[in-house]
This record gives structure tokens, sequence and C-alpha cells, in this order.
């Protein structure tokens, strides 16, 4: 109702083009829908999503501006899922931001708030669900602007909550395990981090630190110790080119997560021996991707391949039986984009979107998260951008 | 040529994914119109809701979806829309304001009772209210936006034939209802001389309805496709008549 | 000392009040009843050569003044020249070489004539009595609301560009052929080329757009008006960035945000019960195997409150009394168990195919309720069938616990319950126990597996049933008598149930709650549960209040959330296998 009334409340944005005085603030929208099929492995389904964005930017004066966004996004049978092959995501966003020019540099302050839904399966309703989560949170921001490029810092934080969820199932295995009753997966998340342009180079550099503040790490006995605590380091390089007619973006990235989280593995809820791995989920990552763009008149094409492998540093992968065997799990990703957009009038455009996956993984149980799969998706679209 | 493309996509990657397993596809949509019934037939309804602003030129449409709602969901239907103010009328910039509303009653539920053993009777029935502000971005380009609240009522009587108990209580009919309050945004394009393209996206604030369509319209029809993702049939291609003066 | 009013200090007369007011009323009316009854017509900016003539037969001039006011009568003609007229709100630029008569100012009528030449109109806040209108030697536009561009020449050839709103186009001569008077909407171009000939209409031209949406201003510099919409576009991009930056964040954030997945399905919710308890309850889905696929529900309740009846409807029968104590943390378990026999296919997605298959059964099913009443020990019900190649169904008779059927009596219910240990519970879950001896049974399990007596675990036939109910609430007694064994020298035994369809604050739910709440279905199943309390009571002639095997119950609370959203993978098999 909040984005409908702003909306309403600009209305006079969107009429009176003759007149070109110079106001104080400008709307912006980027709507795009796309509805596609999928196919992944025997199964076909539907998918579809939306995206859908509207900005607004103050000029307080000639050092102080006010960016707003509020943003709405449904993915539904993603192509690149996060949990579940039949997954539905609908996330709220409102992220506020001031900034404050300091001779050639920027300070950036942002409030932001969202709220995500997840569901599985088309008969389930959006609401209540155990990993439906609330974040909110703050960041700061300088970016110190030179001739050849720009370079900033910033942190960021986050409270991410999960009010509905609950993990009963290490309680029936050891009744005096005991985590509490209320946020059991609540956590805190901060992101600092280094940006760096230069002439055509790009760098990115962030730490996240993740806290939880009441899941804790399950012990071989089903008991419970420390809280839980996710470090991640991540580094990306990459560069701008015109290769012959194309655009050309390459970059590489490496990920190092690291959590002190075990795993204990129960066949069924009446297994009581379960396996327990130590440090279950700490993994490093590498990946490389080779977008490029090319420009006709009012036809864009996209075209991206990207590789991601992943390497679990203490995590045995399983056999087809679910039985670990003595092989660290190793997953990889190849991702194959190909997005052609026409231009149909000065806000809109007709889009076709293609993708294949192909993923493999020494983890031969995959029953719950698919790792060993080839998925096409091929989708049609409409983006209004104004 | 935009048209052509969404139709051959839809018509060859659609049967394509149907044909693969089509029983299976079949089964998995009737479970899901059984397990919440009310929100099906609203599915099957909510493409006779007419969001398209007034034209240009005139003070109302009269609409009637005949595909798909007429036929095959057999929804006796129609919609009006009434343009309360035209664009800069009184106001610079103002927008132009459409009052929208309809209903629809469902005529085939008698069939639909006769397919199952467990049903006598079903009655769906249900109506839309909203308003519609449209600003005009360049002359053949508008955008509009608004709010419309859907509501559907789905009455079942079970059959006495055969006994439906849940805790020892006995069931002999069941009502249920849909309803959700719906932000509506899209662009309207005026292609040629009374003929409109328009693409939209709805997004239910209550109950998280998501609808996009695209559609072609001119003096006297309208068609186009409407996408349901949270929906049990995903793609509603539309036709029907809408008459504006 | 009490102030009086003076004599001349008249309280006023509501007369007099009128007067006063109607006073007031007409002197202002005739004051500014000029600026009423006629709008302001002012030429505000002229650029090169522009004419005037003050009336119709009038000489034309110079245009000497600035911001000169017209009136009736009035003409402008730009020569090499532009100029601009505002009248209130509106606007009227005139391109070179066009002529305009002013022909009424009326607030009413605001009525211009277009010569010859070029003219933009921008018409605004134009009353509802109110009109505007511009005449050529064709036609006559009323215009309200719009945004137009208007060309004629003194052969009555016209063009009327309709950029914004509607213009009400009226023929001053009935034409031979079309109607007379029309609209002509928002972007669409009339073009008269042949005062004999029928107009013609299309849609208006990208060029034309352009050509209205230039500066038409007389004394605008170009380069001004450029370096605004450079400004804007570049507020543009700062925003575009802003929102691609905010949009990656918040996806880079969702990467720190999920579990990783190990289960099919998982649901929770946090309700209370009958008995005030606060309830957590964690659902999920399992696959022990390949062809095994495992529902359960754990409940939790940090406080359990002890009581003798549950509710007023069990009060007064036997059999539904509880013997045990509250304590904490109280986990109660639901598990359902299927195995198939052929693999399960791994994406649940392809369920209904599978289930839909004729070569496809369940080999065997278990329904298990239990009771962590210690960290070791359980007390548990349950029902277990088998699949019957003779009869192609899933049966619940003593062939369950390898007894043979061979009488009527044998072919009813069976029940498992017991207070066993722990590690027995997983055997009885997946279907890891039979009879002890199946020649002259006793009553008590074993393990299929090593032949390992299951102590504590017991079966019994099903004899008789008894039900309470209501046909307007949502309560069902059931009083199950058992023998043990099925075998006339054993005792019997009773299963009571105390089943109750609650919302989540713990209220037993009526009918009307349920089938005319005119609610959706799954509103409906997020705001209700079951929940079932189980007891084995002594019989004693009929059920006793006495417990058979310990005081203990079982008190589940069902979420509906996992079946439903799993019954459009499952309910092929849910019809095949419901029976």
């Amino acid at each position: 109702m909040v984005f409908f009334i702003f909306v309403l409340f600009s209305s006079n944005v969107f009429g009176d083009m003759a007149n070109t005085s110079t106001k104080k603030y400008i709307n912006y929208l980027d709507i795009s829908f796309n509805q596609g099929f999928r196919k992944l492995g025997d199964y076909y389904s539907g998918s579809g999503n939306i995206d859908s964005n509207f900005g607004f930017l103050y000029t307080y004066d000639e050092k102080n501006s006010f960016f707003l966004n509020l943003g709405i996004y449904y993915n539904g049978d993603p192509v690149d899922f996060k949990r579940d092959i039949d997954e539905r995501i609908l996330n709220n966003s409102i992220t506020t931001e001031w900034r404050r020019k300091i001779d050639k540099n920027l300070l950036r302050f942002c409030v932001a708030y969202s709220d995500e839904k997840i569901k599985q399966g088309t008969s389930n309703s959006f609401d209540d669900n155990i990993y439906n989560n609330k974040r909110k949170g703050i960041g700061l921001n300088y970016d110190i602007n030179y001739e050849k490029g720009v370079f900033g810092a910033g942190v960021i934080y986050r409270r991410i909550e999960f009010p509905n969820y609950t993990d009963l199932l290490t309680e029936f295995k050891n009744q005096n395990s005991l985590l509490d009753d209320s946020g059991v997966y609540n956590n805190d998340l901060y992101r600092f981090e280094i940006r760096w342009k230069h002439k055509r180079y790009f760098f990115l550099s962030d730490f996240v630190y993740q806290h939880y503040l009441n899941q804790r790490v399950v012990n071989y006995d089903a008991s419970y110790g420390q809280k839980q605590k996710n470090i991640s380091y991540n580094f990306k390089l990459g560069l701008e080119r015109k290769l012959y007619i194309f655009d050309f973006y390459p970059s590489v990235s490496l990920s190092f997560y690291r959590s002190n989280q075990n795993f204990l593995r129960f066949n069924s809820i009446t297994d009581i021996n379960p396996v327990f791995l130590k440090d279950a989920y700490s993994y490093d990552e590498y990946s490389f991707a080779l977008p490029f763009s090319y420009f006709l008149k009012d036809i864009t094409i996209n075209l991206e391949f990207r590789y991601t492998y992943r390497a679990y540093k203490n995590r045995n992968a399983r056999n087809s039986n679910n039985e670990y065997i003595s092989e660290k799990q190793k997953n990889k990703k190849e991702i194959f984009a190909l997005t052609i957009s026409k231009k149909m009038n000065e806000i809109s455009e007709f889009l076709i979107t293609y993708f294949h996956h192909h993923l493999t993984s020494n983890n031969k149980y995959d029953v719950y998260l698919p790792l060993n799969y080839t998925s096409d998706y091929i989708a049609v679209g409409y983006r209004i951008n104004y | 040529m935009e048209g052509l493309v969404l139709v051959l996509f839809i018509f060859l990657f659609g049967s394509f994914n149907l044909s693969a397993d089509l029983k299976s596809y079949a089964e998995q949509s009737v479970a899901k119109a059984i397990t919440d019934p009310a929100r099906f037939f609203s599915e099957l309804k909510m493409d006779s809701e007419v969001v398209f602003p007034v034209n240009s030129g005139k003070r109302y449409t009269f609409n009637i979806n005949f595909l798909p709602s007429l036929f095959p969901f057999t929804y006796l239907n129609s919609s009006f829309n009434y343009c309360l103010y035209k664009e800069g009328r009184l106001y610079t910039s103002f927008p132009q304001i459409d009052l929208i509303g309809g209903a629809a009653y469902m005529i085939g539920g008698d069939i639909l009772a006769n397919a199952t053993d467990d049903v006598n009777k079903i009655s769906v029935y249900g109506y839309h209210l909203g308003f519609v502000f449209s600003d005009s971005f360049e002359s053949k380009i508008r955008i509009y936006y608004g709010f419309k609240h859907s509501y559907t009522l789905s009455r079942l009587k079970l059959s006495s034939s055969k006994k439906h108990t849940f805790l020892g209580v006995n069931i002999t009919d069941f009502d249920s209802r849909f309803s959700d309050n719906i932000l509506v945004f899209g662009v309207e394009l005026l292609k040629e001389l009374n003929k409109y393209w328009s693409i939209n996206v709805s997004y239910g604030i209550s109950r998280q309805t998501i609808v996009y369509g695209v559609g072609w319209y001119g003096k006297w029809f309208m068609m186009g496709f409407n996408f349901y993702p949270e929906g049990i049939i995903q793609i509603h291609p539309y036709w029907g008549m809408r008459l504006g003066f | 000392m009490v102030r009086r009013r003076s004599p001349v200090q008249a309280r006023p007369t509501a007369f007099n009040i009128f007067m006063g007011k109607l006073f007031f009323l007409i002197f202002f009316t005739c004051f500014f009843s000029n600026g009423f009854l006629f709008s302001d017509v002012i030429l505000s900016d002229t650029s090169g050569e522009v004419k005037i003539r003050k009336t119709p037969l009038g000489e034309w001039e110079e245009l000497k003044e600035k911001n000169l006011k017209l009136s009736d009568g009035f003409a402008v003609r730009t020569e090499n020249g532009r100029a601009k007229i505002i009248i209130d709100k509106s606007v009227i630029w005139l391109k070179n070489n066009t002529a305009i008569e002013v022909e009424s100012t009326s607030k009413y009528l605001n009525a211009f004539g277009l010569v010859y030449g070029k003219i933009k109109v921008s018409v605004k806040a134009i009353g509802r009595k109110s009109r505007f209108s511009i005449k050529t030697l064709t036609a006559v536009c009323a215009i309200t609301g719009a945004d137009v561009m208007m060309e004629s020449d003194l052969d009555g050839r016209l063009a009327i560009d309709v950029l914004f709103g509607e213009v009400e186009f009226s023929y001053l001569i009935p034409p031979k052929k079309g109607e007379r008077n029309f609209i002509i909407p928002q972007g669409v171009s009339l073009k008269i080329i042949d005062v004999e000939k029928p107009y013609v209409l299309s849609v208006i031209t990208q060029e034309k757009e352009k050509e209205i949406l230039s500066s038409w201003e007389p004394s605008i510099v170009e380069e001004d008006r450029m370096q605004n919409i450079l400004y804007r576009e570049n507020q543009k991009i700062s925003l575009k960035k802003f929102i691609a930056y905010s949009d990656n964040l918040n996806s880079e954030i969702s990467n720190f945000v999920y579990k990783e997945k190990e289960s099919d399905f998982e649901a929770a919710r946090t309700l209370r019960d009958i008995n005030g308890n606060l309830v957590r309850v964690d659902q999920r889905i399992l696959r022990p195997d390949s062809r095994t696929v495992q529902f359960f529900n754990i409940i939790k309740r940090k406080d359990y409150k002890p009581y003798n009846y549950l509710t007023n409807f069990s009060w007064g029968q036997t059999g539904f009394k509880y013997n045990g104590e509250g304590y904490k943390d109280r986990i109660d378990l639901f598990v359902t168990t299927f195995n198939f026999n052929k693999d399960i296919p791994k994406n649940v997605g392809e369920w209904q195919g599978f289930f839909d298959k004729s070569d496809v059964h369940p080999e065997w099913a278990t329904f298990v309720s239990a009771n962590l009443i210690s960290r070791d020990n359980v007390f548990f019900v349950g029902e277990a069938y088998k699949y019957l190649e003779t009869r192609g169904e899933l049966i619940n008779n003593t062939e369950v616990v390898g007894v043979p059927q061979n009488t009527n009596e044998r072919d009813n219910d069976i029940i498992l319950t017991g207070k066993i240990g722990k590690e027995y519970l997983n055997d009885i879950v997946m279907y890891n126990f039979k009879e002890r001896d199946k020649d002259s049974p006793t009553g008590e399990l074993a393990r299929i597996s090593d032949n390992n007596v299951i102590n504590g675990a017991l079966w019994g036939v099903k004899v008789s049933k008894q039900e309470i109910k209501d046909n307007n609430s949502f309560y069902q007694l059931n009083r199950i008598k058992y023998l043990k064994g099925a075998n006339p020298s054993n005792e019997y035994f009773y299963l009571c149930q105390e089943n109750y369809l609650i919302s989540n604050d713990g209220k037993i739910r009526n009918k009307d709650d349920i089938v005319s709440s005119n609610k959706s279905v799954a509103d409906i199943i997020k705001e209700n549960a079951v929940q079932s309390v189980n007891y084995v009571k002594r019989d004693n002639n009929g059920v006793a209040d006495d417990d058979y095997i310990g005081s203990y119950n079982i008190d589940l609370v069902l979420i509906g959330d996992l079946p439903f959203s799993m019954f459009e993978n499952t309910s092929r098999g849910v019809d095949r296998w419901k029976d």
C-alpha cells in the first residue's frame, strides 16, 4: 500500500512531458516479468518471476540527496534454486540512502528492511512458513573519486529473524539438549567491504561475519555447545573490455566460507545412531564468469558463461545409499545464459531468455537438494523501464 | 513480431511440457484444485477482471471475457470500467481516474458436480471492484496503476449418498472464499488507430496473488495472455469483447 | 463590578448580520468581478517580428510593450518571430508566420481563431462549465485538458495533432460524408488536405511528437533546455545504479540466509493446546532409504500441565482420565512410514506419476504415536499395514505380526503398544517386528531381524469400538477394545482416544467455524490443528480409568501444513490406498 501511495502522489512525473523545468525529485520504475518452462532431468515445470523496483531520488541541495527503493520480487520454480526445486520466494524490500558530497567524495548512509516469504509448491500459502525471514539493518559507505576511478569502503549490518523456525529433531534424540523456544535461527550479519574501480578494472573484497543469537553447534550426542558463527572471505577481480563487436566483462571470484556448525545425519526420526560430521559446512569456492554484450540498434544480446567449483573442507561425500565415503564433497556448476531483448518503445522491451545448467558432484545422495543434473530453461518476458 | 514469438513459445513448449507427462500433470492440477477450490475458481475468474484504462475519447467500456472465462470455465461474466475524471482536465497532470467493477457466476457448476461422486452441487460466483489511475508518459504511451478487490465464493453441497465425516461431524456442505486486495501496474501503447497493446502486473497484498499479462485490444475485441505462476493453470490465453462508449 | 454593555453597543440583530455580509459580497464581487468573469489573456513573451491589431478593423502595429493584455477583437501575427500567449493556466505558442485572433476572453468561453500558421496549445484547469476553443476556416476544436498542435491555412487545409487529452472536433460546414462532430483522442492526428474530401485520421508520428515536445518558448535558448534534460538523465542513472546496488546486496545477503536442505519438506508452528500449554510443532519428510518415505510430526511442550480429564466432553466418561504428572520439556511424536516395492523418484514432482503406475504399491506402512517418557524410554501406540498379494491391498490384521488370519475375528485391525526402550522404536517404525510365537500367540513382539524380544511391546486385535461424538462440534471420543495377542486366554485392554479440532488458541471448533467460515482452505489449515490424546486402559468389565501399561498418555498436536502442501504430489497415492 505504501508503494501504491508513493506512485500515486508521484503521478505528476508521469504526465506533462512538455514541462522541462528542473525538478527536485525524480522517479524511476523498473518492472520485468518472465514466464518460462524448465526441464530438470525428466521433470518439467512452469517457472515465472517478477522483479519490480520503484526508485525515488530527492535532491535536497548540491551536496545532499536522498534515495529510496521499494522492491517486490517473486521467483517461482526458479532456475537457480536455493533450497528446493519447487520453491517459491516472495520478497518485499525497502532501502533508503542519504548521500552527502564531501569535495569529490561521497558519504552514503542507508537503512534497509526486507520481508522474505518462502514456500514449497503451489498449494500452500506464503504466510507463517518455517523459513520466512525478516531482515533489517543499516549500512555506511564512503567512496573516494579520483581522476581514473573510484575507491570505496563500507560496512553493513543486518539483523535476520526467522519468526517461525523450529528444530526439534535433535531434541528427540537428546531430550536434555535444548535450544531456546523462539528465535532459534535469528542471527546478526556484518559485512565489511572494499571496492576499487580503476580505469577498466574492478576489484571487490568483503568479509562477512554471521553471529547466531540462539542457534548452537550440535555435538555428537545431540547436545548443544557454543553459539554458531559463520565467517566468509570473498574476492572478485574483473575488467570491462571491448572484444571485437562485443562488450566483455570477465571476472574471477574466490570465496572462503567457514562455519563452526556440525551435522548429525539422521536416517529417520527414530535413528538412534545418527552419523556425526564435524565442521560440515566450511568450503572454498572458485568461480569465473565470461559475460558478453552486443548492441544492435534496438536489440541487445547478452551471453554469459559461468563456472563455479566448490570444495568442502571436512564434509565427506555420500554414495547413493546415503553412506559416507572417504572423499570430501566437491560440487561443480556450469551455467550458460543467453538473453535477447528488443526495445518495443521508449519504455518497454521484449525479452527471450535461455539458460542451460549442468551440475555435477561426487555426492550421489542428493534426494533433498539435487546436485547432479542438467537443466534447461526458456522464457519470454517483458520489461517496463522508466 | 513479439506476439508471434509469444504464441509460438507458449504452444510449442507448452505442449512439449504437457505431452511429456500429461496424465501426471492433469492429476497434479486436479489435486491442486481440490485442495483449495475457492482459490482455483478465483483464478479462473480473474481473466474477466479487466483493468485496462478507459481509452482516450471514451467515457466507459463494457467488457465480456469469452475465452477462457465463458468457455470453457462457464463463467457468465461482465465488467464495466467508467472514467470518472479525464487526465489533466481540471488539475494539471492529475491522472485519469477510472472506476472498475464486474461480476461473474459459474453456470457450469452442475456439470462439474456431475463429474465427481462426492459433490452434488457447486455454486461459484464473485465480483471485483476497484479503481485505476492512468498517466500519459508520451502521447501514445500511458502508464496505469490501481487497486482492485477480488472476491470469489464457492459453495459445495456434498453428496448425501457418500458419507463425509471428520472427527465424527457429518459434513454436508462446504463454503469457502478467496478474496484478495490487488495492486495493478501496467503500460498501454497506442500502436495504430484504435489498436492498443498493454502489459500489466498484478500483486495481491493480502493473499500474494501474482498475475502478469500481455494483451492487445481495439474497437471491439481484446485478446492476450495472462500468466499465473502460482496458479493451477499457469498460462491463460484470453479473448473477449471490449466496447468503448 | 459587572460590566454592562452600553446602549450604543447594542447586540447586533440577525438582520444586521445578514446585511453586513451582503454588503461585503456585493463589494468584492464588483471589485473582482472583472477577474471572475474574464480570463487574463496576456501576450507574455515574443521574439523576432511580432505585430498586433487591437480591433478587427484596426491597423497592424509593432508590438511595443511586454505582457500586453489582449481582449476581445485583438489579433497577433508573427512574421519572422514567435510568441506566447497565456490564458490563466493555459498557453498558446505561435510559430513564425502565424496569425491568431482573440474572439472571446470570457471565463466560460475562451475562443480564438487560427487564421493561418502553426500553434501549440496547452489547455489546463478548465472548469467543468468552461470552454476553450480554437476555430479555423474549416472547423471548431473544443479543447479541455489537452496539449495540441494545430496548423491551418487560408485554403481551409487543417492538421491537428493531439499529444495529450482529447479534442472535440466540429465541422463548420457539414461534410458530404462522415460525421460532423466527433472526438479526436490522444495520440491521434487529423488531416484535412482538401475541404471537399473526408478527413484522414492516423496515429501521431514520432517526428510530430518531437516537434510538439521541443521548446516553443520564444526566449528560451535550446542549450539551457538540453542542459536540464541532461541533468535529469544523470540523476536517473544515479538512481538506476542505486537500485542495482541494493538489489545486488540483498541477493548476496541471501546466500547467508538459507539453511542447507536435509529433508523433503519442513513445516513448523507454535500454538496452544486445549489445556493452554504452549506447543511447538516440527513436521518433516525424510527418506530412510531409496524405497521408504517417512513423515513425522514432533511436538514439544516446555511445560505440560497435569489434568484429570482433558475437556468437559470427557468428564463422566470412563477411560479418559490422565493419571500421570505434569512435566517439563515434554516430547511427543507421530510418525508415518511407507515402504514401496520400487525406488521412489528423487524429485517430489515426479511422485504423482510414480504412484499412478499399476506395478507400484506399498510393501508396508506404519503409523506410530509415541511419548518420550524419559531419556531412554518411550510409550507408544501404533498401527501397521502389510501388502497382501492375494488381496492386492494393504491390510491391518494379524498377518501383520505374522499370525495367520484364519478366523473372522483375526481379520480385524490390530494395534501395537507398550513401554519400550528408545532403541526399539526404530524397529516398530521400520516394521521390524513380529509375534514372538506365531503358533501360540502371546501378544508379545520380537524383532524380525534377530528374533530378540522387544521388551514391553505388545499387540492386540480389535474386538469392538464405541464412538462418542457430536454433530456440531469437532470432537470425537473413541473407546476401542482389543484382545491381547488375539488369544482368548489373554486379557483385554482399551485404546481410548480424544480427538479434537482446535484453533491456534486451543479452542474446540464448531462445524460452522469450518464449513461456513467463508475462508479459503489454506487459511483454515493454517488456523487449525488436530489434538489427539491417547490412553491405554485396563478392562474391568468395561473400560476402566486405570492404565494398562503405565500412567502415560500420548498427547499429539497435528498440523495440516505438510499434508496440504504435499497433496498435489501424492493425491494419486492417497486415492489408491486411502482405504
